[in-house]
């Protein structure tokens, strides 16, 4: 016979997979393939590269078994982990050459700014914001971002996550989630602003 | 520019909710009155909103299914059952939870497609195996003494040796496979040897089938000299398959009497769950074809060139412009992949070219048709995966390979991948899934076995070892007289025998010996055999049952051996 893990809780699933049961991390996969798919989608805009890091995170879960603690949230446990995988990423691209800041913006030279996209004379921002081009111009905007304001915006607009979650994940005080999240958001409020003028 | 003013800092924590009670009143109000937040808090508002329009994606197809695999290739541990240690819990959680037992999809899945087109060869559920499917999920070992003892006589039948020139497994028990380990001891994890291993590993190695090409080619000339006098003597005395000339020979002329006018063989007639009639036409065609061909009938001369070139005729004429030879409709995998068997063997000893470019064509929708695990079901690219159906797929791919055919090295490296997924420690081959062995696992293992051995050139000679055990704890063949025959498994039988005579050694003698003894005595004197010979016969009738036979009788001397 065979368990319906479906109904099961994360930490359920957790000790059966130590248990040595498959079933029970494919539903961990099931369960959050999505989320964790769209946290890297969003940092990286490349799909193909966020399920090839969500997969990494998947494989890494068991081998970090040893540190999660039953009472956690796995969520937070799951993002520490992705946002681990992340900077491990960023650092082995900028040691390959690829000239990457994890406080600099990535992905895009100077010449291409949110202000380039958009042309003098173009509709306001609210109308901007409502058409499908706008996807691209936010993505860069949010790719102007640090890196960690990124992450910070990522894990609370993206995955709905709480900043109490957010700050045991980046082990922040709540605190500097809360300030990270407001400059954020300053900045690309920033940007926006600009195009008014 | 304007000077903010200092509460503006706590205009996004406010939005996001992240302000509790008392604050958060307080903070209202003042954003009520201050113009300058007022402003503020309208801009930040729209961001959110842009914010929570940004698209996000799905999953591909496929995706949590590759995690499984790079899973598995990381932890093959995790390829046995559950852990001992475990146990507790999962009890525990079984009286938590409500459960959906594997083998009541599987009789469900398998009644409705039954229904609809019971395969030609298909196994359907039988209820003493269910049984047997839930105490095989549970991961039973066979204790000391208890070990399945059968022979085709009814006595016990010992494991069979490794064959001279395999590997010798190092340690105590190495002659002979045990399946069965000492009383009361924790069962031993068994991890089966795994080609992917090295997590970090993802790219397919090809070498060694490239390396084999220039051996593949002598291989070649087997099916060339194919039904040639001193060919055929020599591997039926070297295989034990001396005497069974005239049997084969009465066969072929009883399929010869039954062909339709139009080439094909046919079966009983079946009714779909859409109500329209059909029949196993294309399968049972391919099948007949190939008893023909292996006794070098090629349709270009001799007794039954007529026979054989209708036939032939008829597969090409039924093969789609995909490539699909047969109806596209219902579960049609088993017939094509029957059907392209026959007119690959037929190109390989003819090099005919309008053959052999419907056998390419064949071959090409069979690897347009595995699904991205590396396995095939009943229809294209179909997700539900199944040995049985897979195991047809995999000997026409071999074969290809054989003929030349490299475009489908790849797919035999995924399909030999995803076997070893399906196989258990003591060699056993799930059908969907690992350990579900809804009709028995005997069946399933000789596929598996057989597939084992086509899908790579280093089989693994410790787990043949150990299927070759599984294979002969029963014979396929327990009824002689008819009140037995639905104990027969002629699918078993063929596929056992395929596996078995790559096998070699003293496991073949004491496999295919009272095998063909058998054949050979219930053979009725028009050279067929009875129709309800086999446990699956109503579903190909006569022409079935007797071209399984017939096939398995001539196994010695239709393919050679691999390793040799």
């Amino acid at each position: 016979m065979q368990t319906d893990w479906s109904r099961a809780g994360d930490a359920e699933l957790i000790a059966a997979v130590k248990g040595g049961a498959l079933a029970a991390f494919t539903q961990l996969v099931d369960r959050h393939q999505r989320s964790l798919i769209n946290f890297f989608y969003h940092l990286s805009w490349d799909r193909a590269a966020s399920e090839d890091c969500a997969q990494e995170v998947f494989l890494r879960i068991y081998s970090h078994l040893g540190t999660y603690e039953p009472q956690a949230k796995f969520t937070t446990f799951l993002y520490k982990i992705a946002r681990n995988l992340w900077i491990d990423r960023m650092r082995s691209a900028s040691t390959h050459g690829k000239a990457v800041s994890l406080e600099s913006p990535v992905g895009f030279g100077e010449e291409r700014t949110l202000r380039d996209r958009v042309s003098a004379g173009a509709p306001t921002p609210v109308e901007i914001l409502t058409r499908q081009e706008t996807q691209d111009s936010l993505k860069r905007a949010i790719e102007q971002l640090p890196e960690e304001q990124r992450s910070v915006l990522i894990l609370s607009e993206i995955q709905g996550l709480k900043y109490q979650e957010i700050g045991a994940i980046l082990d922040i005080p709540v605190g500097t989630v809360k300030s990270r999240m407001h400059t954020a958001m300053e900045r690309l409020k920033d940007m926006l602003a600009d195009l008014e003028t | 520019m304007t000077l903010k003013c200092e509460k503006s800092r706590e205009i996004t924590a406010y939005l996001k909710g992240e302000v509790p009670g008392e604050e958060r009143e307080a903070l209202r109000a003042h954003f009520e009155q201050c113009s300058s937040c007022g402003l503020e808090l309208s801009r930040f508002d729209k961001v959110l909103a842009a914010l929570g329009k940004l698209e996000g994606v799905d999953p591909s197809p496929g995706f949590k299914w590759r995690v499984r695999e790079a899973f598995l290739r990381a932890h093959p541990e995790f390829l046995e059952a559950p852990r001992r240690e475990s146990l507790s819990f999962w009890q525990g959680l079984r009286q938590q939870f409500s459960y959906v037992p594997a083998w009541a999809i599987s009789v469900a899945a398998h009644v409705v497609l039954l229904a609809i087109a019971a395969i030609l060869l298909f196994t359907p559920k039988s209820p003493e195996d269910e049984a047997e499917d839930v105490a095989l999920q549970a991961h039973p070992r066979r204790a000391p003494g208890s070990a399945p003892s059968f022979d085709p006589d009814g006595r016990a039948a010992p494991m069979p040796p490794r064959p001279a020139g395999h590997l010798a497994p190092a340690g105590p028990g190495a002659e002979e496979y045990t399946p069965s380990r000492p009383s009361g001891a924790e069962p031993a994890i068994r991890t089966m040897p795994h080609p992917l291993r090295n997590p970090n590993e993802h790219k397919i190695d090809t070498r060694q089938w490239r390396e084999r090409i220039p051996k593949d080619r002598r291989l070649l000339a087997f099916f060339e000299a194919r039904g040639s006098g001193p060919q055929q003597r020599a591997m039926r005395e070297a295989y034990g398959a001396q005497g069974t000339e005239k049997a084969v020979r009465a066969a072929l002329d009883w399929l010869a009497r039954r062909q339709e006018s139009d080439g094909r063989w046919t079966g009983p007639t079946l009714r779909s769950e859409q109500g329209s009639s059909f029949s196993y036409s294309v399968g049972l065609t391919g099948l007949s074809l190939m008893a023909f061909l292996a006794e070098g009938h090629t349709g270009r001369d001799g007794d039954f060139a007529a026979v054989v070139r209708k036939g032939l005729d008829f597969l090409v004429s039924e093969q789609r412009v995909s490539g699909l030879i047969g109806p596209d409709q219902g579960n049609y995998a088993y017939n094509h992949a029957i059907a392209a068997l026959a007119l690959l063997e037929a190109a390989m000893m003819t090099r005919d070219e309008t053959l052999a470019t419907a056998a390419a064509a064949a071959v090409n929708f069979t690897v347009s048709a595995q699904n991205e695990s590396g396995g095939w079901g009943y229809t294209a690219r179909s997700a539900d995966t199944d040995t049985s159906v897979a195991g047809w797929q995999i000997l026409l791919l071999r074969l290809a390979k054989l003929g030349g055919n490299q475009g489908v090295i790849t797919s035999l490296v995924q399909a030999h991948n995803r076997l070893l997924l399906l196989t258990d420690a003591d060699g056993k081959v799930g059908y969907r899934i690992r350990l579900q062995y809804p009709n028995g696992y005997l069946a399933l293992t000789a596929v598996g076995m057989c597939s084992h051995q086509m899908s790579t050139h280093t089989p693994d000679p410790e787990l043949l070892a150990r299927q070759a055990g599984v294979l002969m704890e029963r014979s396929p063949l327990l009824g002689t007289v008819p009140a037995d025959f639905p104990m027969n498994d002629l699918y078993f039988a063929y596929f056992g025998t395929l596996a078995m005579h790559q096998y070699g050694g003293e496991a073949w003698t004491k496999w295919y010996s009272p095998l063909r003894d058998k054949l050979l005595k219930t053979q009725a004197a028009d050279g067929s055999w009875p129709e309800s010979f086999d446990r699956w016969w109503v579903h190909g009738g006569q022409v079935y049952t007797t071209a399984l036979s017939v096939l398995t009788l001539q196994t010695p001397v239709r393919y050679p051996r691999l390793a040799e």
